[in-house]
């Protein structure tokens, strides 16, 4: 008992002795060569489903194969803390030599943190430059920073066994949708839609296709067409098409509901592409229903690109994310392991795209896509209008009271950031 | 002890079990999940259980605890060994000007708590990068020492003044100098506070995961709650994944505790020292 | 008394580490010491940091660039946000929820369970190893028994009452949430009173029980005043707590539906690490550090009345 206060400090000192022995060890991130001669990349991600990782292992594979002596050092990172991560880094001067961000969201703050390498040198000598579209390639005035190889789209989901059940045919506009959703609700047994409604980005990315076939993006919102679109939401909610729940629903749990069996339609990504199979009823995808005259128009999603500024070994990187990424194998192998659509236009048409029926519409998708805003400012607006549609189809605000907020949020937020959209 | 009757006490117990056992079930229950069982019926209580999902994590969940050990294990002593002194010497009063400074010192420590733990990562990054302790267990063990420090001196406080005044004077009489009383007197009788505000901090250490993420990449040495926190992405949660992780890498804690709690349950006759 | 000079532990050599070992050991600050430089290296930085980037405009591109100062700009903008009263009043209810939940139920609890039966020691391991599990853990596993097709609703389906929308519905969504951070700290707070009542002098309670006492009694005219400390400290630290936590918003609504769970510390983050406006971020969290030092007053203020010795 007496000895207590002794054996505290003593065991303190000791632990303070051996933390400092702990240091010595390897810091992260960097490529390094070890003593055998071969080099290490080392490459971020927040990846953590099954398919996004056996693509990215099969990749890795694939260039080890053909790049003896090199060896890819696949990192996970929380997808909540990649980016800070990165930031942080990059006053310090530490960080990865591949990396995989959420580039729709976090792009600004990367590409002007001075974390990601200005690519405008390699992708100006790369000769398959010219098969990406604009939107895969990122830049601001000081150059390219991110390059994105596949894209992730939403489509919608439908559970055929309950269509047939019904007699409905798979809609393409939104009244046919609603019609349809009319005939499930009436009869009671199953729930018409799963949506995520989250408030944040991703409620914001699945809700703004109703503008989007309009015409009307981030950068030209307008009234009228917010308070049209977000009244269609709340008639959804009022009629119980959507539960209440889709106000927190992100995208994960909307696929959840919808695997369940127990609704009809679900708005959803490719990503989950490769689950259908071990669904117990059948399945189809069809584009998100039209919602006006431009036709089923979507934001693309998904992960790009970059290579680390401090990277020790940016040739070697920019060499991998080439043959490893952009290249014409890479991205069928990506594509047959998840889903994902390649952006290179030589392979719209390419034999492995057109076989899977049900990735027809994603492929579709990638060829009617908007423009994300240029704003630096985009991750605040797309959180405004993730926040408004959750109010919307909670009930917790009209839809005039939600459109006139976020129209002047996203507004001034263009204006914050210096005009451009 | 305060006149609370057996079967009060009995009742309450119930009522609490049940309340804290739920959630505890639920986990157990989605652990033993497999992937499809979790997609098709989420909630659902009848269902054909699987150890699966434990295998899988089994051997990257091993490794896992061993780091969170390391890490809470380290930052506990730290604290505990930084903190009872600090505590002790906020709490006896010397003088005037010390006690003016007792009131700003504890302000001061009221306010670095206030400091959100996501934005401190970043300047907190660049000293450790400084210090070549950035990707090193040391370097993770410094912050999260930074980060409960005020915290457990704030707790630790109140049990080292509710020593009675009469005791020191004793031990003064006796001829007792600063250091003695401070080892003889201070610490044996503020040992329930100790064991339990170290019990706390420890708890705490092990489920701080943004420093722990952020400061530690290799993947063979992220902590438990880093793990629990890279089930969840953009695309996907894998929560029988994540239930069983926590199932797996609660047991360790479960261990520790059994351990302390002894002190803190039992408590120590108060009575023998006077 | 600790300046007190009193006669040497030894006698015998006096080197100069052991004059300068014993005149630390002799005087409070040198007990103080380790903590102030522990503090000072690590988490002052921070502080001044974080001081700076409210004052300066710290956005999605300038963030590792050199910072314009821009005087209170940020704090206009924070006040001029319709979201931060909203978040303000939010973050108010959470603190009564977890300061009623963590006192009240708090002591009672304690009380209860110090009496040391088999059922009620265990009942207190149960508490404390579910309080060990991260808010990620326990915050999904309330999302998932809250749900629409959750447990809880299944409860109500079995007494004929209907579901509720727990989580989704604006006036009930705070309250759901903000009681399930109380129910995940509560084990801390009963850890901690049970701790002060471990130490309750127990001729003082056995002469007041002889003389008729009962709990209540007890608890107002003896314990609580014992245990006025540690409940002061207490309290700080749930409003601390509730001011600078967002795991459970994050984890179950992610500030939704729209932001009537949308906390102070829950904007802050979401306006930092969602939006990359850092410096409205650091201008909300000086904010809430001015809030919480406020409300600490009465503690402070209690600090100068503590008798020495």
């Amino acid at each position: 008992m007496m000895r207590h206060g002794r054996r505290v400090v003593g065991a303190a000192a000791a632990g303070l002795l051996m933390a400092a022995a702990g240091v010595g060890a390897a810091s992260a991130g960097g490529s390094h060569v070890d003593g055998e001669g071969a080099e290490t990349l080392t490459v971020w991600t927040y990846y953590v489903t099954g398919g996004q990782i056996d693509a990215l292992d099969a990749q890795n594979e694939m260039f080890e194969q053909t790049h003896p002596g090199v060896k890819i050092d696949h990192v996970q990172i929380p997808f909540d803390q990649l980016a800070p991560r990165l930031l942080a880094g990059a006053a310090t001067g530490d960080g990865p030599d591949v990396v995989l961000d959420n580039v729709v969201v976090d792009f600004p703050a990367l590409a002007a943190s001075g974390a990601l390498l200005d690519l405008t040198p390699y992708w100006d000598a790369y000769p398959d430059a010219e098969q990406f579209p604009d939107s895969a390639v990122w830049r601001t005035d000081d150059g390219i920073f991110n390059v994105m190889s596949y894209t992730n789209l939403l489509a919608m989901y439908y559970n055929a066994d309950i269509l047939d059940e019904y007699g409905i045919a798979p809609p393409t506009t939104i009244e046919e949708l609603e019609s349809a959703m009319a005939i499930v609700a009436e009869a009671g047994d199953y729930t018409p839609l799963s949506m995520s409604g989250v408030a944040t980005p991703e409620g914001a990315w699945m809700f703004m296709p109703l503008l989007l076939s309009q015409g009307v993006g981030y950068c030209n919102l307008d009234e009228p067409s917010v308070e049209g679109a977000f009244t269609t939401l709340q008639g959804w909610a009022d009629n119980d098409y959507i539960p209440t729940e889709t106000a927190t629903w992100d995208q994960a749990d909307a696929w959840l509901a919808f695997a369940s069996g127990d609704y009809a339609f679900g708005f959803n990504g490719n990503w989950n592409l490769g689950e259908v199979a071990g669904l117990d009823f059948t399945a189809g995808t069809v584009q998100l229903p039209s919602n006006g005259s431009e036709g089923s128009v979507v934001f693309p999603g998904g992960e790009a690109i970059g290579i680390g500024s401090f990277s020790d070994n940016q040739d070697l990187a920019w060499e991998y994310i080439q043959s490893g990424w952009m290249s014409q194998e890479a991205s069928l192998i990506n594509f047959n392991t998840t889903g994902q659509i390649p952006t290179r236009a030589d392979l719209a048409d390419a034999p492995d795209l057109q076989a899977n029926e049900l990735v027809q519409p994603f492929v579709a998708a990638a060829g009617s896509t908007a423009n994300w805003p240029a704003s630096p400012n985009t991750a605040a607006m797309q959180n405004a209008m993730g926040q408004a549609g959750s109010a919307v189809i909670s009930g917790a605000l009209s839809p005039a009271d939600a459109a006139s907020q976020v129209v002047s949020d996203v507004t001034s937020e263009i204006a914050d950031g210096g005009g451009s959209c | 002890m305060i006149g609370v009757g057996r079967r009060w006490g009995h009742a309450a117990a119930g009522v609490l079990s049940v309340v804290y056992l739920v959630p505890l079930a639920w986990i157990v229950i989605t652990s033993l999940k497999s992937d499809d069982q979790i997609r098709g019926a989420p909630n659902a209580l009848a269902f054909t259980p699987t150890l699966d999902i434990f295998r899988e994590v089994l051997d990257v969940g091993g490794g896992a605890i061993v780091t969170s050990l390391r890490l809470a294990g380290f930052t506990t002593l730290l604290v505990i060994g930084v903190g009872v002194p600090a505590a002790y010497a906020l709490s006896r009063l010397a003088s005037p000007g010390w006690r003016r400074l007792v009131t700003i010192a504890m302000g001061v420590l009221l306010v670095l708590q206030m400091v959100p733990q996501p934005m401190a990562v970043i300047p907190l990054f660049s000293i450790l990068a400084r210090w070549k302790l950035v990707g090193t267990l040391p370097g993770v063990v410094l912050a999260d020492v930074s980060l409960l420090l005020p915290f457990a001196i704030l707790l630790l406080r109140p049990f080292v003044l509710s020593i009675p005044g009469a005791i020191f004077e004793a031990a003064e009489l006796d001829g007792t100098n600063g250091w003695q009383r401070f080892r003889y007197v201070v610490l044996p009788l503020s040992a329930n506070g100790i064991a339990t505000v170290g019990s706390i901090v420890f708890i705490l250490a092990w489920g701080e995961f943004i420093y722990a993420t952020t400061f530690l990449t290799e993947q063979t040495r992220r902590p438990v709650s880093g793990l629990l926190a890279q089930q969840i992405n953009l695309y996907s949660v894998s929560w029988n994944r994540m239930m069983a992780l926590a199932v797996l890498t609660s047991l360790p804690l479960l261990a520790v505790f059994l351990l302390a709690q002894k002190r803190l349950v039992q408590g120590l006759s108060v009575g023998a020292v006077k | 008394m600790l300046t007190t000079a009193t006669a040497s532990s030894g006698s015998g050599s006096r080197s100069p580490v052991r004059l300068a070992v014993t005149r630390f050991t002799q005087q409070p600050w040198g007990y103080l010491l380790p903590a102030v430089i522990i503090l000072g290296a690590l988490a002052v930085f921070p502080l001044i940091q974080l001081a700076r980037m409210s004052l300066s405009e710290v956005g999605p591109r300038t963030i590792v660039g050199p910072w314009e100062f821009i005087g209170w700009s940020n704090f206009r903008k924070a006040f001029g946000d319709r979201i931060f009263w909203q978040s303000v009043r939010a973050t108010g209810t959470f603190t009564l929820v977890l300061l009623v939940v963590d006192l009240v139920v708090g002591y009672l609890g304690a009380a209860v369970l110090s009496s040391g039966t088999w059922s009620t020691n265990l009942a207190l391991r149960i508490m404390v190893f579910v309080w060990a599990l991260p808010p990620i853990v326990s915050g999904s596993v309330w999302r998932f028994l809250l749900a629409g097709n959750g447990a809880i609703n299944s409860l109500l389906g079995l007494v004929g009452m209907e579901s509720v929308d727990w989580l989704s519905s604006p006036d009930r969504a705070l309250l759901s949430v903000s009681l399930v951070a109380a129910w995940a700290s509560l084990p801390f707070s009963i850890l901690v009173i049970h701790g002060g009542l471990l130490s309750l002098p127990n001729d003082v309670i056995e002469a007041a029980r002889i003389d008729g006492a009962g709990f209540w009694g007890l608890s107002r005219h003896i314990v609580l005043p014992i245990l006025r400390p540690t409940l002061t400290v207490l309290t700080v630290l749930i409003i601390l707590y509730a001011f600078r936590s967002f795991d459970f918003v994050y984890v179950m609504t992610e500030g939704g539906p729209g932001t009537v769970t949308t906390t102070l510390p829950y904007f802050a983050y979401n306006t930092a690490f969602k939006t990359y406006q850092f410096g409205v971020a650091s201008a909300l969290a000086m904010v809430s550090m001015l809030v919480v030092i406020v409300l600490a007053v009465p503690y402070m203020l209690g600090l100068r009345k503590e008798h020495a010795g």
